[in-house]
């Protein structure tokens, strides 16, 4: 499974890939928005997308607006973010995103929240 | 381990057994060391030698109730292994209510609950398929040993961990609110449809014939083999005749001497009495 991670921390980038099972799972990076849809246009296919809310030049609410504008893809959005107050959930959610991992998180809840987007999908 | 403290051991071990019926056997005393250790501290008493002592001396209601407490492990989740869940909203209870219709009471009992997390999840998951007026009929009864314990389900307060295991994010926005502290209750009106009481399963009085469905997962595996039937009989007792008893996704009626049939829904095991025919 290809997972695009998109946050503009470089440690919590490398930190998911730490936390992913090495089996089944590969992950692409992206620093921001702008990075994760020029990523998509240029063709990449991914089966899920990890999305922060706070970063520069484009932040997740708007990636999730270009992805639902521009039909980028079809493949589950799942905001991973310290933006946990309820407002912000129901406005990613309204937006398109299809779960929520609140950091900081364990590895269990990162698996079973992929799995259970994944599953939703289907 | 010096023979002192194995005799201290063994004293709590048994005090447990007899209480609560879960077994610690001499290679779990590194288990009930911790647990030990955390009596001293909720006593603030030096080491276990003195919380022995103490226990030799006098049994107050709050030193038996605090064993009950730390004796217990408490894991659980919400929809914990899942099947269970659409099992109960899109199986049973719809069939539960095409053949019983009316306004009579739907009774469900959740023995072991923990902190809550099982009756919540049950009852989303019933809100998500039936309609107001099918709810209205809906009673949860949810119990536990542990009054610890059952402070904390009656709160339905949730840390963010907490709320991330299991829960899909769409019932966390639906069915809690935002506590704006890293934690979140579920809403008055789902905690006020579940009535929490403290019940011993090993030495409780089991109603008769009253429950429709009954959860009673991951409890009994710490019990030994006579315990484990006593239970279960008991449960079996309690259940209507049609009604349905889980059991956790690990856990069967294989060993019991009790009479049953199983049927497999939606990929979930449940457990009926098995009824005597007619000569
Ligand atoms: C591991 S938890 C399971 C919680 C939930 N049923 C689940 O499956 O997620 C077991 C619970 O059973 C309770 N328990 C253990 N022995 C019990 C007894 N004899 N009577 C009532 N509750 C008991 C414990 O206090 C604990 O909260
Ligand atoms: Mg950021």
């Amino acid at each position: 499974m290809r997972v695009l991670v998109v946050d503009d921390s470089k440690h919590i980038l490398a930190m998911v890939r730490e936390m992913l099972p090495d089996e089944g799972y590969t992950t692409l990076d992206a620093l921001n928005g702008q990075e994760a849809v020029d990523l998509l246009k240029s063709g990449e296919k991914v089966d899920v997308v990890l999305l922060d809310w706070n970063m520069p030049v484009m932040d997740g609410p708007t990636f999730l607006e270009a992805v639902r504008d521009e039909k980028l893809t079809d493949a589950p959005i799942l905001m991973m973010t310290t933006e946990n107050k309820i407002e912000k959930i129901t406005k990613a959610i309204s937006l398109g995103a299809s779960e929520y991992i609140m950091k900081p998180f364990t590895e269990d809840i990162l698996v079973s929240k992929i799995d259970f987007a994944l599953k939703q999908a289907a | 381990m010096e023979n002192k403290d194995k005799g201290i051991y063994k004293y709590f071990s048994n005090y447990i057994f007899e209480n609560i019926g879960i077994v610690y056997e001499e290679k779990d005393y590194y288990r009930l060391e911790s647990r030990l250790l955390q009596m001293c501290r909720r006593f603030d008493v030096e080491n276990i030698q003195a919380l022995y002592s103490m226990y030799l001396q006098k049994i107050t209601g709050e030193m038996h109730q605090t064993v009950l407490d730390i004796a217990t492990n408490n894991e659980t989740y919400f929809f914990r292994d899942t099947k269970p869940f659409v099992a109960l909203s899109e199986d049973l209870l719809p069939r539960i209510l095409k053949d019983r219709p009316g306004s009579g009471p739907i009774n469900i009992w959740c023995g072991g609950c923990s902190s809550g997390q099982e009756p919540y999840s049950i009852l989303m998951a019933l809100s998500e398929r039936l309609s107001a007026s099918e709810i209205e009929r809906i009673n949860i009864t949810a119990t536990d040993i542990s009054s610890e314990i059952l402070t904390k389900a009656k709160s339905g307060t949730y840390t963010n961990l907490e709320i991330q295991r299991g829960l899909p994010i769409t019932h966390l926005v639906k069915y809690f609110s935002d506590n704006s502290n890293e934690s979140w209750t579920v809403k008055k009106e789902i905690r006020d449809r579940i009535s929490f009481s403290e019940f011993n399963l090993l030495t409780g009085t089991f109603p008769r014939g009253k429950y429709d469905i009954i959860f009673c997962r991951n409890v009994i595996i710490y019990q030994n083999r006579e315990n484990k039937n006593k239970i279960l009989s008991s449960l079996f007792e309690s259940l209507t005749p049609d009604g349905n008893l889980f059991l956790g996704s690990g856990e069967s009626l294989i060993g019991t001497d009790i009479s049953y049939l199983q049927e497999n829904l939606q990929g979930s095991m449940t457990f009926k009495k098995k009824h005597k025919q007619a000569a």
